[in-house]
């Protein structure tokens, strides 16, 4: 820890140990909650601000946890009432196991449900989450065996523990959890969360399960919530359907919100202010109170997206870790042997194997039997018209789910694939993808995007911050021709056009694909980048990497290939060595419009 | 909108012109004119920019600089249809035609903003161009051949009597017959009614029958300008363009 | 019978609500959460009115006025996170809550009730039907076949059409979108707030009016792949599996199975209800 974190959270531990002296009871239990808010604030934080998954029903967690302890500590009467508090410590626990483990396993299910279908996008998910914790509410209210109904669970504290006792208990929580949610964003696994909120397809295609990544955040920030909903039960001794509402739950939306999403602190600072003043002004003016926080919300996604704490936040958190230093500044090739096994020189036979392959909707095929050969050390350019269809067979070949007919064989050596394996199996497997639109990771800067590549889809540590980003030496020489050194730490939102092509072929190359298949990397360059490219291409295929190239400048293609295949209607039209296919009237008329009459 | 659409014929002025998308310069420092009934080609094989050109004059390339004139009336960053209103017509490469919609439904909304009477009377102009078409009114527009949904489109764009025409690679995935009687069209709608027009082709062929002067863009800038009558022109083209 | 009559009236409600909500999602991608919010202005405005100048009357102007509401939301709010759906959920979110909680602050929390303006039975079928509840179901097949006949056979529905598919084909075919996407929202909210008063003598009112009627409504519009036949069928089915359970199970569990079909039918048909789906693949 360096010297001014260290000043920062010992003042910070002063001011906390201290402030309960200073105040009566009242705001002892009122700063006990508002830090029970604030876990949840920073697990929301997790979910929303970090993996990208809106949960406007992060409440039904909290009530879950809360229910819990109520249920196991209470006898209900018939129509719900509680006649009795079974208050032993046994009981306690259980509740708070048992909330803790019902929250996690529904959460798996429902993220599961939510995230994994194709249809899933924040519409979906938002809907979702919004219908359970409505119906969550409605059960409550309809099963008074449960939770005493509409009238809730009360009487059930923990007892012998003060205020000023679960003031401790609560800040020493606060405190952990903020502590742990900080690691864990620094960490590698932080860089795998940041990237798969900022573009989900394109760690899939660099490897990563990114539908696994958010299902595991969803589910840990739902169990965290869970036991902050149970502790608050047991200090409170009161469980009732407010725990589950759209109110409570979107007062956490605001606290994240107006914290400053994707900064831990900002929507802990969020959360104990909200619910302090929320607290104050509630006993008051309870309708004004949530027109505030309506208001809050609409002024800070339409005017504020950085939230009011976010700018602050982030910049004192700049310069607190000072000495951090960033990832970019170690970016350095592998020595020998720790960066991955070079591929195979290329022994000429094929890599992926390409038969008869269809895709269509409809009456419409866009590939209509196309049969081709990928082979290993060769620079095979895949040419053809608007519409021919060649984005599509990229698209085709790296997610085995996509094809209506034919097959696709990867004769890769070292991992053993299914007749229709998911992009990011493909990924693993060793074929790289780069895609014909730039694809970056926005936050990230080259460095991690090429660490979070390099990884090549195996899970990073959640604790460990890489300090070194060490890759092969092919991918440093990418670098140096894109002209990416020097810039290892820009965020890659800065990059130009041209400098985002390069990375993305870096990021591809530093995955140690033994296919690589890049759509059109010279899309909107100049000439001269237009060389460089080329180089760089020329290299990977003399370190025996099968490139497959999408493009449509012919100039390019026929200076920089070995074999060309024409794609047309659907099917390939020539196949064979650039001068050959130059000759071709077939290309020139689907080229030059000139057509042989 | 006034009578004054279906008469006279508008020039247009592009200077400076930058574009592209997100970080991405499609266009460079592009700066040409079409004075009023004459046609322009914009030639260059995929990639170099021709698409992304016509659809920054019509407000559609993500970001641009530079100014657009058509006819007066400084049209930079004004939406679509104002400029369209304006009487231009706009033909795009892709995503020309409502698929979902009938062929006579897209003839009917092609025309949404003009005065309701008076387009019976250029619709059956039109489709005599043609006549296929009118075989097709209740079919889905998505389900028509290749040939036959160029067609439509060039027959859509006409359909809006434009004083000034903006066409982007009618000519892209037809067979030679059709290119043909594309040109065909092309000729008399200029001769019948002097119709400014600024096309993107790949096919010399084409561009050298129906524009007055043909311009090759390469990587984004214009490289050289000609005259279709200048002799030789053809070849030198084929060379500029040719792998 | 009563459960059959049930899940018709059901089914009718429904189909009010969530066309509003169609409209809107269909062509800005709004995913408008202040729908209840603007129905429960429209059902106090018709509490405010309606005793004074007749029941119709107090409807129409709470048309006017959610739809006037919704103008400036659309003008001040939404337009400056247009196309970003989670801001423009979140915002409407905001908005419902800001709503509610005036009406709250004017009226108090207490539950109101609204005369119907329709009194009586008749006798069909061996079973009494309410005229008002009768009516509301011909208002829902009123609204399902006018928007049908409106963009099948207008030129306003042409433009909606244009709109939807291709906007910025649209804007080449010489359509001002934005004014078309303007006039849209204003319309949802107006709609919003006719419907509000509409269920206003069925239903407790609260400033909380309608917040059960959301979740189904935006469910079926999930589920619906969004063409019109899919909506009324996502509509209908939602409703008949709500009263099913509610009937023959309880209440409370309705509400849970409710999502769950919704989420089931996704997930077989993650293009959601609509039978020319096999047109629409992506890549």
């Amino acid at each position: 820890m360096s010297r001014p974190v260290a000043a920062a959270v010992a003042a910070m531990a002063v001011v906390v140990v201290v402030t309960p002296f200073l105040s009566g009871t009242y705001y002892q239990q009122l700063l006990a909650q508002a830090f029970l808010y604030a876990i949840v604030a920073v697990s929301l934080d997790f979910v929303w601000g970090y993996a990208g998954v809106p949960d406007l029903g992060h409440a039904l967690w909290f009530g879950i946890g809360a229910l819990s302890v109520g249920h196991t500590t209470t006898v209900l009467s018939d129509v719900g009432l509680v006649t009795e508090v079974h208050g032993s410590a046994g009981r306690y626990l259980a509740g708070v196991v048992i909330g803790v483990v019902t929250a996690t396993v529904l959460a798996a299910i429902v993220a599961r449900l939510c995230l994994s279908s194709r249809r899933s996008n924040d519409f979906y998910i938002v809907v979702v989450t919004l219908a359970l914790a409505t119906a969550a509410v409605t059960v409550y209210d309809q099963t008074p065996g449960l939770g005493g109904g509409e009238n809730g669970l009360f009487g059930f504290n923990l007892p012998g523990v003060s205020s000023l006792g679960w003031y401790y208990i609560t800040a020493a929580m606060l405190a952990v959890t903020v502590a742990v949610a900080l690691v864990v964003v620094r960490s590698d696994f932080g860089l795998l969360m940041r990237a798969v909120r900022d573009n989900a397809p394109r760690a899939r295609y660099l490897g990563y399960n990114d539908v696994n990544v958010k299902i595991w955040v969803f589910t840990a920030g739902a169990a965290v919530t869970a036991l902050a909903g149970a502790v608050f039960a047991m200090m409170t001794g009161v469980a009732n359907d407010g725990q589950f509402s759209f109110t409570l739950a979107t007062a956490m939306l605001v606290w994240v919100a107006v914290g400053g999403r994707a900064t831990i602190v900002g929507p802990m600072i969020g959360a104990i202010v909200m619910s302090l003043a929320g607290a104050k002004l509630n006993e008051q003016f309870p309708a004004q109170w949530t027109i505030i926080e309506g208001a809050l919300l609409i002024a800070v996604v339409v005017f504020i997206p950085g939230g009011l704490l976010g700018p602050l936040v982030r910049l004192t958190g700049r310069l607190l870790a000072r000495r951090h230093p960033p990832r970019g500044r170690l970016l350095a090739a592998a020595s020998a042997g720790t960066g991955g096994p070079a591929p195979d020189p290329g022994d000429g036979g094929p890599v992926i194997r390409i038969r008869d392959l269809v895709f269509g909707y409809g009456s419409l095929r866009v590939l209509d039997g196309v049969t081709l050969d990928v082979v290993a050390g060769e620079l095979l350019c895949v040419v053809g018209p608007n519409g021919a269809g060649k984005s599509t067979l990229t698209s085709v070949i790296t997610d085995g789910r996509l094809r209506s007919r034919g097959t696709i064989e990867f004769l890769l050596p070292d991992r053993r694939l299914g007749d229709r394996p998911a992009p990011h199996e493909i990924a693993r497997a060793g074929v790289g993808r780069k895609f014909q639109i730039p694809s970056v990771f926005a936050s990230l800067s080259v460095a991690e995007a090429l660490l979070l590549a390099d990884r090549r889809g195996a899970l990073p540590s959640p604790w460990r911050r890489s300090a070194a980003v060490e890759v092969a030496p092919s991918v440093i020489d990418i670098v140096r021709i894109a002209g990416l050194d020097g810039r290892a730490d820009t965020p890659s939102s800065d990059l130009s056009h041209g400098l985002r092509q390069g990375l993305e072929v870096a990021m591809a190359v530093a995955a140690r694909p033994r296919v690589i298949i890049l759509d059109e990397p010279t899309a909107g360059l100049t000439a001269h980048e237009r060389h460089d490219i080329g180089q760089v291409l020329e290299h990977l295929r003399d370190i025996g990497i099968a490139v497959v190239l999408i493009e449509h400048d012919l100039d390019f293609v026929i200076r920089v290939s070995d074999r060309v295949a024409v794609l047309h209607g659907g099917r390939v039209i020539e196949d064979g060595p650039p001068e050959t296919v130059r000759e071709s009237d077939a290309v020139r008329s689907a080229y030059l419009g000139t057509a042989v009459r | 909108m006034s009578a004054n659409i279906t008469t006279g014929t508008l020039g247009l002025h592009v200077r400076d012109l930058d574009a592209g998308y997100g970080a991405a310069t499609v266009i460079r420092e592009v700066s040409f004119d079409v004075a009023a009934g004459e046609a322009l080609a914009v030639v260059g094989r995929n990639g170099m920019g021709k698409s992304t050109l016509l659809k920054a004059i019509m407000g559609h390339a993500g970001r641009t600089t530079g100014t657009v004139r058509v006819g007066d009336t400084d049209v930079t960053g004004r939406p679509a249809h104002r400029i369209v209103r304006l009487g231009v017509g706009y033909a795009a490469q892709e995503g020309n035609l409502f698929t979902d919609l009938t062929v006579a439904e897209n003839l009917q909304a092609a025309t949404m903003h003009m005065p309701r009477g008076h387009t019976a009377k250029r619709r059956e102009e039109v489709l005599t161009y043609f006549p296929v078409l009118t075989n097709r009114l209740w079919q889905t527009a998505g389900t028509l051949s290749g040939g036959e949904q160029k067609m439509l489109v060039l027959a859509l764009a006409l359909l809006r009597e434009p004083r000034l025409l903006i066409i982007d690679e009618i000519s892209d995935g037809l067979q030679p017959s059709v290119v043909d009687t594309v040109g065909d069209v092309l000729r008399a709608e200029r001769e019948r009614r002097g119709i400014s027009l600024l096309m993107a082709e790949q096919n010399v062929d084409l561009s050298l029958r129906v524009a007055d002067r043909v311009a090759v863009l390469k990587l984004g800038r214009i490289v050289s300008t000609a005259d279709s009558a200048t002799d030789g022109v053809r070849d030198r083209l084929m060379k500029e363009l040719a792998p | 019978m009563t459960v059959l009559i049930s899940m018709i009236n059901t089914s009718a409600t429904t189909l009010l609500v969530l066309m509003g909500l169609a409209i809107v999602l269909g062509l800005m991608h709004i995913v408008n959460l202040a729908q209840t919010g603007f129905m429960a202005v429209g059902v106090y405005t018709g509490l405010e009115i309606g005793p004074r100048l007749g029941f119709w009357t107090g409807a129409l102007i709470a048309a006017v006025v959610t739809g006037l509401l919704g103008a400036a939301a659309e003008t001040l709010l939404l337009r400056r996170v247009r196309e970003r759906m989670l801001e423009t959920m979140l915002a409407t979110w905001g908005l419902s809550l800001v709503l509610t909680q005036l009406i709250q602050l004017r009226y108090g929390p207490d539950s109101r009730v609204m005369a119907t303006p329709l009194h009586g039975s008749f006798a069909l079928f061996g079973t009494t039907w309410q005229k008002y509840r009768v009516l509301l179901v011909v208002a829902a097949v009123l609204l399902v076949v006018a928007m049908w006949a409106l963009t099948r056979f207008t030129r306003v529905g042409l433009r909606v059409r244009m709109c939807m598919a291709d906007p910025d084909l649209a804007e080449d075919s010489g359509i001002n979108t934005s004014l078309v996407r303007q006039t849209t929202f204003v319309l949802g909210c107006a709609l919003a707030g006719f419907v509000g008063v509409l269920l206003g003598p069925i239903s407790g009112i609260s400033p909380n009016y309608a917040g059960n009627l959301l979740i189904p409504a935006f469910l079926a519009v999930m589920m619906s792949g969004r063409t019109l036949h899919g909506l009324v069928i996502s509509g209908v089915v939602l409703s008949i599996v709500q009263v099913g359970f509610a009937y023959w199970s309880k209440p409370a569990y309705a509400t849970v199975a409710v999502i769950a079909v919704a989420v089931v039918v996704l997930g077989v048909l993650p293009d959601g209800i609509d039978v020319r789906r096999f047109r629409r693949a992506h890549v």
